[in-house]
């Protein structure tokens, strides 16, 4: 579609519509540089917002820098070696999409969460490749120790001094969300070497990765666990001889039960947390270290607390001010590094400005026509998916299946209780909770759009998923069942490779349900349809 | 000496506007994405691409 030249007055109406960035439409699909995914200038959105936005743009690019200067020559050598580390470079065109449209309080809450997940991602990249052999052996080396990506943190908090790192997170998983050729590329290299190319692309990038010997080497052992997925299995041997070594390194099999819910199987869970602790007592010759775990898990439940406050307001009101992409992402992050002191510390200032909205009756998403719950997993490269359903059709999506990973609170009272209420945590990851282990599971949906008072289910339809795919017959059958409460729209995407199903097609099954079945206008038609095929 | 002073603070008052105003054209233009899209990421792709890689598994 030819973009529309508007002017200042077309946009803005009056001058103080300008300043304070409230015209009724954004016209936000005039940002973008014509076939692509890149602005042609940033949004305005009025003085105060406009400046706030600038800040936190400084701030971003501050800490990036303070990455480089921690040991310059490291990284640039690590930049040299690291086709996946290039995609860091986008991180600030990944916010300003994270924060499409945003004003007043939503803005302002969603920057600090982005500032946590900056500040976390640059500390875990930090320790990860100044531990990393492949640019000399340092003394972090061996204190530094690979976990599976679906695998948090929180045992590790027993052993200090040692820290642990999600290996495939930021190498892998989060890469297609800053440029999504990447994550393209990696699937290309995983099937040059003749793993099937019609399954999950997630583990295929995870292979790419491995075979293009891209996983920083740290550590001298690696916890790995039982996938949440199928299609992980298919890439247990190539991890296995890349991060371990080829045999040279301790594996230790972290496996957590997928009838998480069934009784029986709490024994076996509990039972898996302690043979892990056993094998990282034995690989670091340190006792596990009551004190140092008590105190993270403490803190962990209370980001929990205030992270199950804020689900309150969203299932209660319209006050909730987190937007659906940063509530996901900051909750799902959350979850896999707990602890965090950059998350506890914004966790308590989103808080307050949640509060405040709740005070004084302020809702931060004014265009909101339906209140949606997304389900199943949603695509990395069009991780803002979201938040252009909201921008364009008013959809607003209060909670997401991922971000209902384990959230109980951990009674710190007594050890065995701890532990007990731990395994619950590391049975509920990501994926794990709601699409594995019975369709009761899976059909937790409906009850979850009740809860969150929503009217409308969006159901990702990852068409590499043969779990998803599987049930799919089932999932259709529900949803004529609940077709009098709930309005069911499909959203395709292909996970990580974005040229399977492209964000425009992904738009486009929303705008056919929205246009022929609802018969709605959009809130901000250059949304409509635009084409971003070329760039990040 | 005060003279001096209130010199001092005005120069840096105006070095740090005019830095200020040049940070805020690279955030406004999105100049520091289009500098990446066009010169940082495709000259780090190029030398990605001329690294022979063995391709085991």
């Amino acid at each position: 579609m030819a973009k529309q030249k508007r002017t200042l007055k077309e946009k803005y109406g009056t001058i103080g519509h300008f300043l304070k960035g409230d015209n009724p439409c954004n016209y936000l699909g005039d940002l973008y540089i014509e076939g692509t995914s890149f602005y042609r200038h940033r949004e305005w959105r009025g003085v105060s917002d406009t400046a706030y936005a600038f800040g936190q743009w400084l701030l971003t690019w501050g800490k990036m820098a303070s990455l480089i200067l921690r040991d310059p020559v490291r990284m640039v050598r690590a930049f040299w070696r690291y086709r996946w580390l290039s995609a860091y470079l986008g991180a600030p065109m990944m916010i300003d999409k994270w924060i499409e449209g945003d004003r007043g309080m939503a803005l302002r809450a969603d920057l600090h969460a982005v500032s946590a997940m900056i500040s976390d991602s640059v500390d875990i990249l930090w320790k990860e490749l100044r531990a990393d052999r492949h640019f000399g052996e340092t003394k972090w080396s061996e204190k530094t120790i690979a976990f599976d990506y679906t695998l948090p943190k929180h045992i590790m908090f027993g052993f200090p001094g040692y820290y642990a790192i999600n290996i495939q997170q930021h190498a892998a998983f989060m890469v297609p969300i800053m440029n999504k050729n990447l994550g393209s590329y990696y699937v290309d290299q995983a099937v040059s070497c003749g793993i099937p190319g019609d399954m999950c692309t997630l583990p295929l990038t995870e292979v790419g990765v491995a075979v293009e010997g891209e996983y920083p080497d740290i550590g001298n052992c690696w916890l790995t666990t039982n996938n949440p997925c199928d299609a992980n299995m298919m890439d247990n041997l190539v991890m296995w001889r890349e991060l371990s070594n080829d045999g040279k390194k301790a594996v230790h099999p972290f496996v957590t039960p997928l009838m998480y819910d069934d009784p029986t199987c709490k024994e076996l869970g509990v039972h898996e947390v302690y043979e892990a602790i056993a094998f990282l007592e034995e690989q670091t010759g340190q006792k596990f270290n009551w004190e140092t775990f008590t105190a993270a898990i403490e803190e962990t439940n209370q980001v929990t607390r205030e992270e199950l406050e804020r689900w309150d307001i969203y299932a209660k009101t319209d006050n909730g001010a987190l937007n659906p992409v940063i509530q996901g992402f900051f909750r799902i992050y959350f979850y896999q590094q707990s602890a965090s002191k950059y998350f506890v510390k914004q966790s308590t200032k989103i808080n307050k400005i949640f509060a405040k909205c709740v005070k004084k009756n302020i809702k931060p998403f004014p265009n909101t026509r339906h209140r949606a719950v997304a389900w199943s997993c949603g695509s990395t490269y069009y991780s803002y998916g979201v938040q252009w359903l909201y921008n364009c059709w008013g959809i607003l999506c209060v909670i997401n299946m991922d971000s209902l990973t384990g959230h109980n609170i951990v009674d710190t009272d007594d050890r065995d209780t701890m532990i007990s209420d731990v395994a619950d945590w590391y049975a509920r990851t990501p994926m794990r909770t709601h699409t594995v282990g019975g369709n009761r599971h899976l059909m937790q949906m409906w009850e979850t759009a009740e809860k969150f008072n929503c009217d409308m289910i969006i159901m990702y339809d990852d068409i590499g998923c043969k779990g998803m795919a599987g049930a799919q017959g089932l999932i259709e059958e529900e949803i004529r069942k609940h077709s009098d409460r709930f309005h069911v729209v499909w959203m395709p995407h292909s996970l990580m490779d974005h040229r399977i199903v492209s964000r425009a097609e992904a738009r486009k099954t929303v705008n056919e349900y929205m246009i022929n079945v609802l018969h709605e206008e959009p809130v901000d038609p250059t949304l409509v349809d635009f084409d971003d095929t070329i760039g990040w | 000496m005060k003279c001096k002073y209130a010199q001092f603070l005005l120069k840096t008052l105006g070095v740090s506007s005019v830095t200020l105003a040049l940070l805020f054209v690279v955030y406004y233009f999105n100049l520091d994405m289009k500098l990446m899209r066009s010169v940082v990421v495709p000259f780090l792709t190029k030398h990605y691409d001329s690294v022979k890689r063995e391709h085991a598994i």
